[in-house]
């Protein structure tokens, strides 16, 4: 599991050579002129290599993305249970697994489980809301969540593409469970954004795809 | 040894920010564990005008009194299985207390109408996502319940049942009026050229 080593791994090797090969140097006392020429030469290249490390530290490994969401999962491999549901919406929920399955290097294997903490459910709920995700637990502890798909508002709202925008939110509460936030601040498509053409727009984007794997 | 100690405040300086640069996420506590906080997937509307269509009815209003709730889903009827998740389920999985969430309903006094079946002196209800039930706090991400909002709400509403409403949702739904302006509960202006009530009133009938 790679979860959390982006910000050890990125910068962790190249840190730990540059202060090693430099540690040890000594500084005489009763030096030359020079001795200390090179002195100060060394301490110069020395301070660059510092500052660069630095500036290379603080400009990659720092976890400010905003399409960041801590209340995801842990890892890209997780089981969710379905609750409630008939088989119409246990066939949608497989399908929204399916898509983020498919998807090409990012580690990412939901499972179905009866036994898991995680779960899906869909209902005819009175309100605006489209999807919902509810996180639980302590991220890399005991993290699980919980996805409730509004059938209701998703139909008064769909016209003749009521099954696509079914998909496009159990797909889309799914990416939070990949701790994929909503509308992340890119010019590209996404299925994170409220704005997105549900019938279109109800499959991981490439946007999203690279995302994931940046996280883990 | 000035050389050495510059090299080691050098080594600690680049040390100390990769230690800081290369911690791990920030983790939740223990503390918060009593507090949830949620992701809802919404419609948003291009501009004022859809939003004024999306809407049931708009009003300026003033917040008397709130409860928490659990809203449940509807016992449908329907047969079809993608409108009614429930039909031909598993009658022992069906737990409507399992399936409900959170949410908070306010009483509001209208004020003033911008549009429709709605008067001047009624007192509806609205339902937000969120609030502190059974010890534990439930918020909505991008929801600023009614009762937190300082001073009188703009509200555009969907109706959601015989006397109840809820916004549109959580950016465009709730905004606030300050006489000189309409933002959302952020302090950001939400539509473009839509200052006062009247404005609004002018965009969205």
């Amino acid at each position: 599991m790679r979860s959390d080593s982006r910000y050890v791994c990125r910068t962790g090797g190249a840190d730990r050579t540059s202060f090693t090969m430099h540690g040890g140097v000594a500084v005489k006392k009763n030096t030359t002129e020079a001795q200390r020429g090179r002195h100060a030469r060394r301490w110069l290249r020395m301070s660059t290599v510092a500052v660069a490390s630095a500036a290379l530290v603080l400009t990659t490994a720092l976890p400010a993305h905003a399409t960041y969401y801590s209340g995801g999962m842990p890892g890209t491999t997780f089981n969710v249970k379905y609750v409630g549901v008939n088989d119409t919406y246990v066939h949608l929920f497989n399908d929204a697994r399916s898509r983020w399955n498919k998807t090409t290097s990012t580690g990412v294997s939901l499972g179905r489980s009866s036994s898991a903490a995680a779960s899906m459910t869909a209902g005819r709920y009175s309100a605006s809301w489209y999807g919902l995700y509810s996180p639980s637990g302590v991220r890399g502890i005991n993290r699980a969540f919980k996805i409730q798909v509004n059938a209701r508002t998703l139909q008064r709202d769909s016209g003749s593409n009521f099954t696509k925008w079914i998909a496009s939110t159990s797909t889309h509460e799914l990416g939070h469970g990949l701790s994929l936030a909503d509308n992340p601040g890119t010019g590209r498509a996404s299925l994170m954004k409220h704005s997105r053409n549900r019938t279109t727009v109800y499959a991981p984007q490439a946007y999203d795809i690279e995302e994931v794997r940046r996280i883990y | 040894m000035r050389g050495h100690l510059l090299s080691l405040s050098a080594i600690l300086l680049a040390g100390s920010l990769t230690l800081t640069a290369c911690a791990a996420p920030p983790r939740e506590t223990a503390a918060k564990h009593d507090t949830i906080v949620m992701k809802a997937d919404y419609p948003v509307y291009d501009g004022v005008a859809a939003a004024g269509a999306g809407s049931d009815i708009v009003i300026e209003g003033t917040y008397t009194d709130s409860r928490v709730t659990l809203l449940r889903p509807e016992q449908s009827t329907s047969t079809d299985p993608h409108a009614n998740p429930q039909a031909g389920a598993d009658d022992a999985e069906l737990d409507a207390d399992a399936m409900a969430v959170v949410v908070t309903v306010s009483k509001v006094r209208v004020n003033e109408v911008v549009k429709g079946n709605v008067a001047v002196g009624d007192v509806i209800e609205v339902s937000q996502l969120g609030g502190t039930y059974d010890g534990t706090t439930y918020q909505e991400e991008s929801t600023t319940l009614i009762p937190e909002v300082d001073g009188d709400v703009v509200l555009l509403l969907a109706k959601t049942s015989k006397a109840g409403y809820d916004p549109i949702n959580p950016e465009q739904g709730v905004l606030v009026d300050t006489g000189t302006s309409l933002h959302d509960t952020f302090g950001q202006v939400v539509f473009d050229h839509v200052n006062t009530i009247d404005d609004l009133k002018g965009a969205v009938n």
